[in-house]
């Protein structure tokens, strides 16, 4: 995952070694080093890839969206000035990339669904990789469908207001942060938190009572 | 108390909620079922937020990516740098405007200067000033409209232009004939426009310039053009019938008197001088059976479609782009498709034009490799499955290059200007070298070197230049210190 480092911390820090590297690094993309382009892509390409999965739990298009953002970064590291470390650069692009896929789907809801049936495949298998130890199967399947449960709450949320409380709730950043992320200030992005987070409680409240509602009816249909 | 609003659960949990504000709550849940289970749920999906947090993408083919990025970025900035700027496009009209409008206030201000003097400012002007007569522009001479230029991007077999050998340079003009045998080709003529010729076809470009393109096809055809203009016209003419579009992406097959037609995307018009039929996106029609075809056909043509037309992702002009960019020759297995930086592009050998830089080079069951082209330069490389060599054979090669090394002056002279600097120190080259039984090198490539660029090129073409003799087919990477 990507730390959001603003440029106080990183004075307290002292991590001078790694930001002169960082300068460096982006000194020779700017001077178009193919060689220092291939390392930053190396080094960020899996934090970028990570950011975009779990914003958007998206799979298919993972690699178009990852493509894009890297496309983005080397479009504008010339007018990057270090006002903040680099990979809040780019999590700050991964952001944008991922609001701009988050619209395009609301607009146009996914097309052929050949590849999710193969996703779906690895889901079934995954949930029975991705078990090791003492979790049962039916703590697995119990976990997946609260994390589907969470994304697919998102999905009702208009996408601004997605982003932010992914941010806010999930991932853990301050106001001050989500502000410089998603380039709003810090006012409209309480706002539009605290709107996100009462729809999406809510949502989740009545998710889980419609649950137990349909627990119930097909219990008493057991019964009979 | 009213109800606990869930988000309220949710700071709870997140800790942001002061001790007496907590047991309040707490208070109100334990007497309230509806609260308890809201907030058992909330609890729920925070702990599976801690996990969403941790949760690690699936493997993605990175190096696939990568050469996506390097392709778009690269591109970019070889047409930026290769565009004209835009200002000194504009610098002659702007000055013979701002001259005619300067004019124009020197008039009316002298005009209204000489008016105001006079009791009848309109009388004295047209006394004062010589009548100036509006004489309408000459209507220009009408000239040709600025022809076309198509460029080959993608060469296979045995294909023809006017009777001879096409060569992967040739710049394909109007009253062109191109005829394919066993062989394919690409040709691009706009930024996204361009057609494929299968095997065993023929297009006659009778119109090739900046308003209308006229194909004259007998075979099957893939074309994909971009959106024309109103006074831009592209037809294909398939025996009698003539298929007329706008911008769009389409497949004909004209045999023997039969027309098939597959519409990819966009619209198109066929007519046959007594009826029109319009066909759209995913619609397949047989001129013969005038019938539209069944879904899983149809699906299959499309998806085929998509991979025909081979395009350079930036475009100049074909002059231009021609000579700055590269053809990378590629010997294939004939059952597997190859692709480039991703891209499937075809099977067997063939040659494609990319821009130069690296690109990525795979097919399926082979291990993919990087392969390095400046402008104007070509390459071949092989992504066979690997010969099965014996140890001896490559042994025997690996020295057999190394002899030649030891013998060669020519390593020398290109080592020359690094020794001078003194940078010769450690100094290596890595070579990917594949040695066909005749002795023909069949590729050759650098893999890694602490070189400059110009003397890595030199050694590596003094290699090329071995004469291997005739023994067991190899490939192997060597690592020459020099």
């Amino acid at each position: 995952m990507l730390l959001f480092v603003s440029r106080d911390s990183d004075a307290e820090t002292g991590d001078h070694q790694a930001l002169a590297g960082e300068a460096e690094l982006i000194r020779r993309c700017q001077a178009g080093e193919r060689s220092a382009e291939e390392e930053f892509y190396r080094r960020f390409r899996r934090p970028v890839a990570g950011n975009l999965y779990r914003v958007l739990n998206e799979r298919t298009d993972l690699d178009d969206l990852v493509q894009e953002v890297f496309v983005i970064a080397f479009r504008g590291l010339d007018r990057f000035r270090g006002e903040a470390r680099l990979s809040t650069w780019l999590y700050r692009i991964c952001i944008n990339v991922a609001l701009g896929k988050i619209r395009s789907r609301t607009r146009r809801p996914p097309a052929i669904p050949m590849a999710d049936l193969e996703l779906a495949g690895h889901a079934i298998h995954d949930l029975h990789e991705a078990t090791p130890g003492p979790d049962s199967p039916d703590a697995a399947l119990e976990r997946r469908r609260a994390h589907e449960r969470v994304y697919r709450i998102l999905e009702t949320l208009p996408p601004k207001k997605r982003i932010v409380f992914y941010l806010h709730e999930i991932e853990g950043h301050d106001l001050k942060e989500i502000a410089y992320l998603v380039g709003a200030n810090p006012v409209t992005v309480r706002t539009r938190l605290f709107y996100a987070r009462k729809e999406f409680y809510r949502r989740i409240a009545q998710d889980a009572a419609a649950e137990a509602c349909t627990s119930r009816t097909s219990g008493r249909g057991g019964q009979q | 108390m009213a109800h606990v609003g869930p988000h309220r659960w949710a700071d709870a949990a997140a800790g942001r909620l002061t001790a007496a504000e907590r047991r309040r709550l707490e208070a109100h849940a334990a007497a309230c079922t509806t609260c308890a289970a809201e907030r058992e749920e909330v609890v729920r999906t925070w702990s599976a937020f801690g996990e969403i947090r941790e949760a690690e993408p699936p493997p993605l083919r990175w190096d696939h990516i990568g050469a996506r990025i390097y392709w778009i970025t690269s591109s970019e900035r070889r047409a930026a740098a290769g565009a004209p700027p835009e200002r000194r496009r504009w610098t002659l009209p702007a000055v013979a405007l701002a001259s005619l409008g300067l004019a124009l206030l020197l008039y009316t201000q002298i005009g209204r200067i000489i008016g105001r003097g006079a009791p009848d400012s309109t009388h004295a002007s047209q006394s004062l000033l010589p009548e100036i007569a509006v004489v309408p522009p000459a209507p220009a001479a009408l000239s040709p409209p600025p022809p076309l230029e198509g460029l080959v991007t993608f060469l296979q077999g045995d294909v023809r232009r006017d009777g001879s050998p096409l060569a992967f340079d040739d710049l394909i003009v109007a009253g062109s004939r191109i005829e394919t045998g066993q062989g394919k080709v690409a040709i691009q003529f706009g930024k996204n426009s361009g057609f494929t010729l299968a095997p065993s076809s023929s297009v006659v470009l009778s119109e090739f310039d900046n308003e209308g393109v006229v194909l004259a096809v007998e075979g099957e055809l893939f074309v994909d053009v971009s959106r024309r203009t109103d006074e831009q016209s592209f037809v294909v003419i398939t025996g009698e019938r003539e298929i007329r579009v706008r911008g769009t992406a389409f497949r004909v097959v004209h045999r023997g008197g039969q027309l098939r037609v597959a519409c990819g995307h966009g619209v198109i018009a066929i007519s046959d001088g007594q009826g029109e039929e319009e066909l759209v996106a995913g619609q397949v029609i047989e001129w013969a059976s005038a019938s539209l075809m069944r879904d899983a056909a149809r699906l299959s043509e499309m998806a085929r479609m998509q991979r025909e037309v081979i395009r350079m992702p930036a475009w100049t002009d074909a002059g231009a782009l021609g000579a700055t960019s590269s053809m990378l020759a590629i010997s294939g297995a004939p059952e597997r498709f190859v692709k480039v930086d991703g891209v499937p592009i075809g099977t067997g050998s063939f040659r494609v034009r990319v821009m130069s830089g690296r690109h990525y080079v795979e097919a399926e069951g082979v291990p993919g490799k990087w392969v390095e082209l400046d402008a104007g330069t070509s390459l071949t490389t092989s992504v066979r499955l690997p010969e099965t060599t014996s140890a001896r054979g490559k042994a025997r090669r690996r020295a057999e290059l190394m002899r030649a090394l030891d013998q060669g002056t020519r390593i020398d002279a290109c080592m020359r200007p690094v020794r001078k600097q003194g940078i010769d120190e450690n100094a290596f080259i890595i070579l990917e070298i594949g040695i066909l039984r005749s002795g023909t090198i069949e590729y050759l490539n650098i893999v890694d070197t602490n070189l400059p660029r110009s003397t890595a090129q030199c050694v590596r073409n003094v290699v090329d230049h071995f004469g291997f003799g005739e023994g067991p087919a190899a490939m192997f990477r060597q690592r020459i210190s020099l």
